[in-house]
């Protein structure tokens, strides 16, 4: 009795397979989903409301977060991005922008580090600098100069 | 391995959800098929696997290489036009959306099969600010579900209300948020609908301004012209750039919600 059970077991999952494998999908429009798909496209293209978050947002409270230089450093930075930024006509040469990158490298690296890189990357975003940037680095999105953090480990 | 495992190996990685694997499968039959039917059909797989991982642009490249030597008789061509007007539509290019809609529609006397399309040019009117004609269009659809007379009536006057003049999304003019920001700075922001970034916009140009003109004042024409209208030329043509960003925003988000409702209303209406 087992082993015709067994047996049984083999063959129905041998069947699902078989039948699975040659089934193929028909062509059919499903309206439905294509709708959802539309709605949660377009509502990804309206962008004008993000907030840029706080720098140390969500990180438990030490002496390298907490301290008055870096808080002083990671407010400005916030009203930087989220109410100065938009005023201005000049747009960044890279990808991620100027301030995204302090941000980055100051989470990746420290205030030290990522103080001197932020420096370093201020200096290079300008048109002289741009004359000399490899264009096999421009972000097809974003059309600007990828320069990661991760390249200054 | 012959043709026909290769495709239900094809299909049935598509029907897991291994979309990228299944794009290359379907290269591959295409690479082997001798029929041009069965390349149009794999092309139009492939495309869809690509639509599946969100990269539309390349879905669009695989559906415009698909060519119909007769396409009013071709039952793929309504799936092929269908999918190439979604992809125009969620890559962005809701003209050519448009276009390929009405393409179809002038090719296909058989108004039933346009049903589907319907949503899909509504939306694209409604990008275009056509609201009449979208109205319309929707009232086409409506007509063309199996719903009980009471119900599409029903539907057709939440239709009516939905695209009344009062109802409808008020689109900001991108011209006019920029000629308002350029002629008093904020100006366009306050006319665009965010009336606090307009008030920070004026108040950041308006001190520049008095910087420049107290450096003047004492003498100091040097900084005045290089630190003051150095940057206030920044901030000028910021905040004009910003107020045309504002608008075109502002109305996106004002269109995608109207096409939300719609699909909501449609969502449920097909339940």
């Amino acid at each position: 009795m087992p082993s015709l059970l067994k047996y049984q077991k083999t063959v129905s999952t041998g069947l699902f397979l078989f039948f699975f494998a040659f089934s193929g999908f028909a062509q059919s429009i499903d309206l439905i989903s294509d709708l959802k798909l539309v709605d949660t496209v377009s509502k990804q293209q309206v962008h004008h409301h993000q907030k840029r978050d706080f720098i140390f947002k969500d990180q438990p409270k030490t002496i390298f977060n907490s301290n008055p230089v870096s808080l002083l450093y990671g407010g400005s930075l916030y009203l930087y991005q989220n109410f100065i930024t938009q005023h201005f006509s000049a747009s960044c040469l890279y990808n991620p922008t100027c301030s995204e990158f302090s941000k980055l490298a100051v989470q990746e690296y420290g205030i030290f580090k990522g103080g001197l890189l932020t420096f370093d990357r201020l200096n290079r975003c300008n048109r002289i600098a741009a004359t000399d940037l490899d264009a096999g680095t421009i972000d097809l999105k974003t059309h600007r100069f990828n320069d990661s953090v991760i390249k200054y480990k | 391995m012959n043709k026909k495992t290769a495709a239900a190996n094809a299909d049935s990685l598509f029907l897991s959800g291994n979309y990228f694997e299944a794009s290359i499968e379907y290269e591959y039959l295409i690479f082997k098929a001798e029929q041009p039917g069965s390349v149009n059909l794999y092309k139009y797989k492939k495309a869809l696997c690509y639509k599946k991982l969100n990269n539309y642009n390349r879905a669009l490249e695989e559906l415009q290489t698909i060519y119909f030597d007769n396409p009013q008789n071709d039952s793929l061509y309504r799936f092929v036009c269908y999918e190439q007007a979604l992809c125009f539509y969620l890559n962005g290019e809701t003209q050519k959306a448009l276009w390929k809609i009405d393409e179809y529609f002038r090719l296909n006397a058989d108004s039933v099969a346009w049903s589907d399309f319907l949503p899909l040019r509504v939306f694209c009117l409604n990008q275009n600010y056509q609201w009449n004609e979208a109205r319309q269009c929707l009232l086409s659809f409506i007509q063309m579900q199996n719903l009980t007379p009471e119900s599409k009536t029903e539907l057709e006057h939440l239709i009516n209300e939905m695209y009344n003049r009062k109802n409808i999304p008020k689109i900001r003019s991108v011209k006019k948020a920029e000629l308002f920001s350029r002629i008093i700075p904020g100006a366009g922001q306050i006319y665009a609908g965010m009336p606090g970034e307009g008030i920070v916009n004026f108040l950041i140009n308006a001190s520049i301004i008095a910087f420049t003109a107290h450096q003047v004042y004492n003498g100091f024409y040097i900084t005045g012209y290089l630190a003051g209208l150095g940057f206030f030329n920044k901030t000028y043509h910021g905040g004009i750039k910003r107020a045309e960003a504002i608008a075109v925003d502002r109305n996106k988000e004002l269109i995608t919600n109207l096409n939300s409702q719609i699909i909501a209303f449609i969502s449920e209406s097909s339940n």
